[in-house]
């Protein structure tokens, strides 16, 4: 599955496809409650927030729809979390928690997918490098 | 460079009225074609060194294309959707390739866009459409009707 050899670690986790292939919104704008955009520097980006492809940026970026950085993945009651991937130091990928405890990455302009934090790990993405929460939206 | 010391035959079959059937149409067609030849036969050419070349390998040009749908489908990062081989080979083309990159975006649109920043040097996009993949593509397009 084209899928699996470019993420090995989804042979080794349990995921799930939940949508089929858009380009109408990427990770980025999906993590961050969008899916009309695709979010990127260069391509669409918060008018008040730098375009380097630097991890401050990307917080700055999700601050924008109230994202704070915080201590880890784990769940925690009234908020949602995200969590942002880099490869060498360059950010790659936003996943979100889902209430079930799994993951959901928009995977380019490929698929959504429901995995483990860990399933995305690799030279496509890199791995989480810092995870950002806000309250649970009313 | 033909001579004039050569002599060609000339083409005679033209009709009063166009031609209107198939068949009409073929046999013109065959008689011109032979003619042709035979005269640049006389003058040491042949058809296949005066036939007009493609501008561009459309077939080449499908092969880059879908290679690199496939390999960058999972990037986000336009960095990484041009630092590919056959998104490199298609910016290579050139001009020429403009009209087919843009047939491809009005069948499908998706990141080729990046292809025609590289290759004009423009960014026709408004501000209000960034982002907005499709609305992105319906930008160049006007543009390149213009």
């Amino acid at each position: 599955m084209h899928l699996v050899r470019k993420f090995p670690g989804l042979g080794e986790h349990p995921f799930e496809i939940t949508s089929e292939p858009t380009r109408d919104y990427n990770c980025i704008a999906w993590a961050a409650g969008v899916n009309h955009q695709f979010w990127w520097p260069g391509v669409f980006w918060p008018k008040s927030v730098g375009k380097q492809e630097t991890r401050e940026n990307f917080v700055k970026a999700f601050g924008t729809k109230g994202y704070r950085v915080c201590d880890g993945p784990d769940p925690e009651e009234g908020y949602e979390k995200i969590a942002l991937y880099e490869l060498d130091g360059v950010p790659t990928h936003a996943a979100k928690l889902l209430p079930d405890g799994r993951w959901s990455s928009k995977l380019g302009s490929s698929n959504d997918i429901a995995h483990t934090l860990e399933a995305l790990n690799g030279d496509q993405y890199g791995e989480p490098v810092l995870f950002l929460k806000r309250a649970l939206q009313a | 460079m033909a001579s004039s010391a050569h002599t060609l035959t000339p083409y005679v079959g033209w009709p009063d009225d166009p031609p209107s059937t198939s068949l009409q149409i073929d046999t013109m067609l065959r008689d011109i074609s032979g003619i042709a030849e035979a005269n640049l036969r006389t003058i040491g050419r042949t058809i296949e060194a005066v036939r007009v070349k493609p501008l561009f390998d459309r077939e080449a040009f499908i092969q880059h294309y879908n290679a690199w749908l496939e390999a960058s489908c999972f990037d986000s990062l336009p960095v990484h959707m041009r630092n590919h081989d056959s998104y490199r080979a298609i910016v290579q083309m050139g001009e020429r390739i403009v009209p087919a990159i843009a047939a491809e975006l009005r069948r499908n649109p998706s990141f080729l866009f990046l292809a025609l920043e590289d290759i004009t040097g423009h960014d026709p996009v408004p501000e209000d459409a960034y982002g907005n993949l499709k609305a992105t593509v319906d930008a160049w397009l006007a543009w390149l009707r213009k």
